[in-house]
């Protein structure tokens, strides 16, 4: 690490009041460790931001759009959730289900959800020709009088908005291609929090420490305003940063893999409702499509009649194999709770409880739930906005900040703080872990080791300057030790 | 793959090297007028090292895969600069030609070793299921990759398959790999053991540092002892992150076994 680790080429060490007011040379003492490790969490600091800043931004800009989507989907969606007017008593299953067949022609039934409000509309969803892959088409019905009010493709329960700015968010809508910007992102995201907090929070200030490590500095001087803007503003987001790496990270694509691995290893995996029958004349063989309607009524009952609450979604099981229907309550207080419904009996024969998932499972759930802004409605939206904005703010500082210190004799203006070494026990340690969680989030370990490469060998092939003392050195780019 | 011992002896030969690599990245990070290109050659070993423990246990694939096509880009490069820099001369060649010949070793063993090993070119551990996204319920939609020959369509379950003969030329490039790895790693094991001797006759001193046969190297990056024999010399000039406190010793001793763990592992796919 030619210069990442070792400092900026020539010219480029500005000075920097605050950063050398701060660091002092401290003798002796328990922060020794410090000493060696602060100069590589700078650098660390700044090449990561200066990389994946742009990543971010992008992605945190999507991220906010994505928290305004519920509030978008009632407004363009309004026809299709709710129905005109309640009157009366809900028709049966069957009757909606026979009216949104009609309406999807070709289509196989493949999930059913009866409204969880009076006013909303029951949606049934097809499995249907020329439908997106992972997309299904859905019918919305009015239970009250059987119309169906709307057909739409969806993601998930995703109604059309809301998944293209899902999928503008996790993909940049480039496909599996453009997973990898998320999965970039939030592998860094991480180390990005980590090392600013560590450094803002160790950083010395000899008066109001408590109150310039909490505030921003309003009426410093302009670079030090930044930096405490900066820093301040990054040390309360520094939780949700975390977070959202975290959760993001689960359902990443290649680091997605080693979190489910782990997860199954560890016996963390989400329980499910086995679909399987028990033996016996009472098992049908399989539910005809003419009869998905009247068998979903039957099961719906038997879970309603088994204390499974709405709101709910039924999903018919291939032949000889149990219908599950399962909660779906996403926000607090979750309601998962599933069971598994014989569809010819309607006899449930499995039953699983959220309340008996194991503690990892319930924390994906969660997490994921609010990552989403799902889990505490509106108050998780606001959240994540302001935390998506705060991001946003962040790394426009962040460039600013390496912006004005400009020009510097060297090209673009290095990490802050250049002429500082870190420690080899620091390296050391920095370089096991990254090992480690370089092999575990790949996406991070291979643009590591992508960074390091070039920067090694543009070291090594580059001829350096002879140095002003006359000594030969022509031979120090070459890789021979 | 490998016997679970074989596995283990590489596992503890390259996490040694890894290790030693390691240490010495940092100390050229660490210490003030390091050589760019010392850093970039002990990347080289830490990385090598790596990638030979995650070969010795099959978490790395063939060059179909994602980790075996990042180990290709990545091993290819080492071998095209290092190349570039012994063509032209600009290292001392023996210790260049030794890190080009290991960097090429590290390209063939991942491009040839499921035709050697009679796998398929899924090969590794590694899972093509994603973790989906829709709606975030996580549904996944797991592919199982070729785990092997065994197994593959056509074949009745649990019919047992040898096999395939490898390719002749990817048997004669193994060969002419462990011939060139041989030829390039002896001068650093001749050293590693002279340099040890020497230093277990040699009385109580001060710290020593090698010197080239063909003249005084008291200023001059010295090749890890590999291919240069090392000699004596005290009093030792001013510490020298590139030749080492302990006479060369150590770096040749690295040279060496990573040379000796590559043949064997060569040798092992045969």
């Amino acid at each position: 690490m030619s210069q990442v680790l070792t400092g900026p080429p020539s010219g480029d060490a500005a000075p920097d009041s605050e950063l050398s007011r701060s660091e002092p040379a401290r003798p002796g003492g328990a922060d020794w460790w410090w000493r060696g490790l602060r100069p590589l969490v700078r650098r660390l600091h700044f090449y990561v931001g200066l990389f994946v800043g742009p990543v971010l931004l992008v992605a945190a800009f999507t991220g906010l759009l994505y928290t305004l989507t519920p509030q978008l989907d009632q407004i363009v969606y309004r026809d299709a959730l709710h129905v005109a007017q309640v009157t009366g008593t809900p028709q049966s299953l069957q009757t909606q289900v026979a009216a949104a067949t009609a309406a999807v022609p070709g289509g196989t039934v493949t999930e059913i959800r009866p409204p969880g409000e009076p006013d909303g509309t029951t949606r049934v969803s097809f499995d249907a020709p020329g439908v997106r892959e992972d997309f299904s088409r859905t019918a919305f019905v009015d239970p009250y009088t059987g119309r169906v009010t709307a057909v739409l493709d969806t993601f998930g329960e995703w109604l059309p908005l809301r998944a293209w700015f899902d999928e503008l968010h996790r993909t940049l809508l480039l496909g599996d291609v453009g997973r990898v910007y998320t999965e970039f992102a939030a592998s860094w995201l991480w180390v990005l929090a980590l090392s600013g907090l560590s450094l803002w929070v160790v950083r010395r200030r000899r008066k109001a420490r408590v109150r310039r490590t909490l505030l921003p500095e309003t009426s410093a001087a302009t670079g030090n305003r930044l930096r405490s803007w900066h820093g301040a503003v990054g040390l309360w987001a520094a939780v949700g940063m975390l977070f959202l790496s975290a959760t993001g990270l689960t359902w990443s694509q290649f680091a997605g893999d080693n979190v489910s691995s782990l997860r199954e290893n560890l016996d963390w995996t989400t329980p499910e409702v086995t679909q399987t029958l028990p033996p016996g004349p009472t098992a049908a063989p399989s539910a005809p499509a003419t009869d998905v309607g009247a068998t979903s009524d039957r099961v719906l009952a038997a879970t309603r009649a088994a204390g499974l609450s709405d709101p709910v979604a039924i999903t018919p099981g291939d032949a000889g194999q149990a219908w599950t229907v399962a909660q779906v309550q996403r926000s607090w207080p979750e309601k998962r709770d599933a069971m598994a419904v014989d569809p010819g009996t309607g006899q449930v024969v499995d039953t699983v409880r959220f309340a008996d998932w194991p503690l990892a499972a319930k924390l994906a759930r969660w997490g994921v739930d609010a990552h989403m802004g799902l889990l505490f409605g509106w108050v998780s939206q606001v959240f994540l906005a302001a935390l998506a904005l705060g991001v946003m703010c962040m790394v426009v500082w962040g460039y600013r900040m390496w912006w004005k210190r400009r020009p510097t004799r060297g090209g673009p203006a290095g990490p802050p703080g250049g002429s500082q070494r870190p420690g080899a026990g620091a390296v050391i340690v920095v370089g096991v872990v990254a090992v480690v969680v370089g092999v575990f989030l790949p996406l991070l370990g291979v643009s590591l080791l992508a960074f390091l490469l070039v920067d090694v060998l543009r070291g090594a092939v580059r001829r350096p300057e002879a140095p002003s003392d006359g000594r030969d050195t022509s031979r120090s780019g070459s890789m021979a030790p | 793959m490998f016997p679970v011992g074989l596995s283990i002896a590489f596992t503890i030969v390259f996490l040694a090297t890894g290790a030693y690599s390691l240490v010495r990245f940092a100390r050229t990070v660490a210490v003030p007028g390091a050589a760019a290109g010392v850093r970039a050659v002990e990347l080289l070993h830490l990385l090598m090292s790596m990638a030979m423990i995650a070969m010795a246990w099959g978490w790395t694939g063939g060059p179909a895969t994602g980790s075996g096509t990042v180990q290709l880009v990545v091993f290819g490069a080492f071998t095209l600069v290092l190349g570039t820099q012994l063509a032209r001369d600009r290292a001392p060649r023996a210790a260049c030609a030794f890190h080009t010949v290991m960097a090429a070793a590290m390209v063939w063993m991942v491009a040839t070793m499921p035709l050697l090993m009679g796998m398929g070119g899924g090969g590794g551990t590694e899972a093509a299921d994603h973790a989906g996204h829709s709606g975030h319920t996580a549904a996944s939609d797991a592919t199982a990759g070729m785990a092997g020959m065994a197994g593959m369509a056509g074949m009745a379950p649990g019919t047992a398959m040898a096999p395939p003969a490898a390719p002749g030329w990817a048997v004669a490039g193994t060969w002419v790999a462990v011939a060139l790895l041989v030829l390039t790693a002896a001068p650093a094991a001749v050293t590693a053991v002279r340099t040890a001797r020497a230093r277990r006759n040699a009385p109580a001193a001060g710290p020593t540092t090698p010197v080239a046969p063909d003249g005084p190297a008291a200023d001059a990056p010295v090749a890890d002892g590999a291919g240069a024999v090392a000699v004596l010399a005290r009093p030792a000039p001013a510490p020298d992150l590139e030749t080492d406190a302990d006479g060369g010793l150590y770096p040749a001793a690295c040279h060496a076994l990573m040379g000796a763990g590559m043949v064997v592992m060569l040798l092992a796919m045969l």
